[in-house]
């Protein structure tokens, strides 16, 4: 019975390209603009965010106020790009901060067993069971207003998703055979726990704190709406939307600054996302960098794999081509070397000559 | 079985009170005076009056006494007298409950009409424009500031084309039907005061679809991610080879296994939108229970923080508790276990 490998109409590399890592690198592309432009703020803008000009309020858009003019005649794009500094800031310290605690509070935890680890689960569970906005609406308005309190509000709610987590991550760790072993050669809990799970258990938490930023940053901006993040003049995006609420006709005062907030955490997404479909670990990651250059394996089901680098799209694969595990092939390098470009020859003679590509199944 | 309700239900009482607790402490430690929150700036400079007003509202007790006494009426039924809108809190959240009530189970009942299906055949036509189509809508929903969305919506369907009526649950000029559930589609309804109720209806449509959004994202993905999963399976292909109809095979054999982590979020989604509409009631005017907690939570009104934690606690734990008694129906394996 012959097989058939079916072969579909190439793809441009270009295509391809976009097609796997496009929206990662888009999203990476518009936080780091954001950065720069946060970071480079009073040197781009040439206005001041806090300039306040009556007689100018209220302008639309126009080539001297490119997104218009709000009700006391600020510039909204300076203050978009200023606010950009405080959202992003609070961002990083929220998920970071909260992140790093949440982390190591559910790693202990799950380290620890026994009634430790009940009573630090437990005491999760009741802080996970809040909506975060409640309480961190409840702290920002008994602490008072103010960017450094609303983010010990954020920070207060913020642990818990990290702890649980890292807990789930380091459960799923603590009985694999490498930490027996770290275990017999005498190292440490402690060493065990930051030398060996962690970085193990990495990936998802890389994922969670892409996510989160996003997510941290629209907390922020719906606790500023409500009036509990920046003190008034601040140029913050979630306020400058409530400034623009009743705005209706003047609608780019409340419009583009939550744009604003929608690509930055539209941005974190993409990456977070692009990560996650990585695989989630460190070695996945790696593996996924190694699928870039011309993977070594046995030499029939390599072809399948060089077809698709040739950039065909494999409808369907039999199971005999399906791709081995890299790097356990029981070829040496040199040997693989060699075979591949064989191989690789025997594509671009195949692709040449333009026919689907056709194989005798051994067993029949 | 029952006995695993039961003891699930005690759990949840008593993370109820730990709920409480945590947030008398936050509230108590934190500084913030209720007493000058509460009186007038005129009231407060005056010391007999402010030490009157705490020993009315039992803020002179030491703390220990005042979470008692919190206790005390709690099992009375009895929710405290909120101390800025100076009427019991029961009557309060009986008051607002309803509004935000029938906005969640709407806006919820939305995402999942439109989220379920969209994440189906998303996973189902992998990598097709429906499955990026789906996806970006996912992602739009859950980056969009939900006030910034409700501003947008406003200013284009109400301010714009005037195709929604505009803030708040009826006309300013509509005759508000008799309160019998408080939800105004099933009282109007059950009047029959049909003009009330297209009213109602209308002014439902904004909010929930701005309120669905973020829901209707996560649905979105998580359903997708779960088909995904599911279909990957042997079963799936199995079923395939059977030669069964692909839509037998994905509503019969892929769907129900890729429900729990739907049903999960779902269950989830639900209690947030129960509890936590504030941004989509302020933009809409909406006298929901948001709104209730986020003027008491600026007042630092102690006994309606109390309630609303407490309401909101009970909310959570029962939410999961019967998320957690559907996988018993959704997945057999759960009750030999």
């Amino acid at each position: 019975m012959a097989e058939k490998l079916v072969v579909a109409r190439p793809r441009p590399a270009a295509v391809r390209w976009l097609r796997r890592y496009g929206l990662a690198t888009l999203g990476g592309a518009i936080i780091v603009a954001w950065i720069v432009m946060a970071v480079l703020a009073p040197w781009v803008m040439t206005y001041n965010p806090n300039f306040v000009n009556v007689a100018n309020r209220l302008q639309p858009p126009s080539a001297v106020h490119w997104l218009g003019t709000d009700a006391l005649g600020r510039d909204v794009m300076t203050r978009i790009v200023y606010g950009a500094r405080i959202s992003l800031s609070v961002g990083m310290v929220v998920v970071l901060v909260g992140g790093l605690f949440g982390t190591l509070l559910g790693a202990v935890a799950a380290y620890a067993r026994g009634w430790a680890e009940e009573a630090l689960m437990r005491v999760t569970d009741l802080v996970f069971c809040f909506p975060p906005i409640i309480l961190a609406m409840a702290i920002a308005a008994a602490l008072g207003i103010g960017t450094v309190n609303t983010v010990i509000a954020m920070l207060v709610v913020w642990w818990p998703k990290f702890a649980r987590l890292a807990r789930s991550l380091v459960i799923s760790q603590r009985s694999l055979e490498y930490v027996e072993a770290a275990q017999s050669i005498g190292f440490g809990p402690v060493h065990i726990l930051m030398r060996q799970i962690i970085p193990n258990a990495v990936g998802p938490l890389i994922v969670l704190v892409t996510l989160d930023l996003g997510q941290a940053i629209l907390v922020f901006a719906g606790l500023s709406f409500l009036g509990l993040g920046v003190v008034p003049p601040t140029a913050e995006w979630g306020a400058m939307v409530a400034e623009g609420r009743e705005l209706v006709q003047q609608w780019w005062v409340a419009t583009f600054p939550g744009l604003a907030i929608l690509t930055v955490v539209m941005g974190f997404n993409f990456v977070g996302d692009g990560i996650r479909d990585t695989g989630c670990t460190l070695k996945a990651m790696r593996r996924e960098c190694a699928r870039a250059l011309v993977p070594f394996k046995g030499v029939h089901r390599f072809i399948p794999a060089l077809v698709k680098n040739a950039g065909y799209r494999l409808v369907e694969i039999p199971v005999n081509h399906r791709a081995r595990q890299f790097g356990v092939s029981k070829y040496g390098l040199g040997n693989r070397a060699i075979k591949a470009t064989m191989d690789m020859f025997g594509v671009r003679w195949l692709q040449s000559r333009g026919v689907a590509y056709q194989l005798r199944d051994e067993n029949a | 079985m029952i006995r695993y309700v039961v003891s699930r239900l005690v759990t949840a009482a008593v993370m109820v009170l730990l709920a409480t607790l945590v947030i008398f402490l936050i509230a108590n430690t934190v500084p913030g005076d209720p007493a000058l929150a509460a009186m007038g700036d005129m009231q407060a400079s005056d010391p007999v009056q402010v030490r009157e007003f705490r020993a009315r509202w039992g803020l002179d007790l030491p703390l220990w006494e005042q979470y008692w006494l919190f206790l005390q009426r709690i099992a009375q039924g009895d929710l405290g007298i909120s101390i800025s809108s100076r009427r019991p809190v029961v009557d309060d959240i009986i008051d607002y409950a309803p509004a935000t009530i029938e906005l969640a189970t709407i806006a919820f009942v939305l995402s999942l009409l439109v989220g379920l299906p969209l994440g189906i055949i998303a996973a189902v036509r992998r990598d097709s424009w429906v499955d990026h189509a789906a996806r970006f809508v996912a992602l739009v929903g859950v980056s969009a500031p939900t006030f910034w969305l409700a501003f947008i919506m406003l200013a284009i369907f109400y301010g714009q084309l005037a195709w929604a009526p505009g803030p708040g649950r009826l006309d300013p000029i509509a005759f508000p039907p008799e309160r019998i559930t408080g939800l105004l589609l099933i009282d109007t309804a059950w009047v029959g005061d049909w003009e009330t109720f297209r009213d109602a209806a209308a002014h439902l449509v904004l909010p929930s679809i701005v309120l669905a959004a973020s829901t209707l994202g996560l649905i979105t993905r998580t359903t997708r991610a779960a088909m995904l999963e599911a279909l990957s399976q042997d079963y799936v292909r199995v079923a395939r080879a059977k030669g069964l109809l692909a839509r037998v095979v994905v509503t019969g054999h892929a769907l129900p296994n890729a429900m729990l982590p739907v049903v999960t979020l779902g269950g989830l989604a639900y209690a947030n939108l129960l509890t936590g509409a504030v941004m989509t009631e302020t933009v809409f005017g909406w006298p929901g229970l948001g709104r209730y907690t986020f003027r008491s939570a600026v007042a630092v009104d102690f006994p309606a923080i109390m309630a609303i934690t407490a309401i909101v606690a009970a909310v959570f734990v029962l939410v999961n508790l019967l998320v957690d008694l559907s996988y018993a129906l959704l997945d057999p394996r759960v009750v030999k276990a």
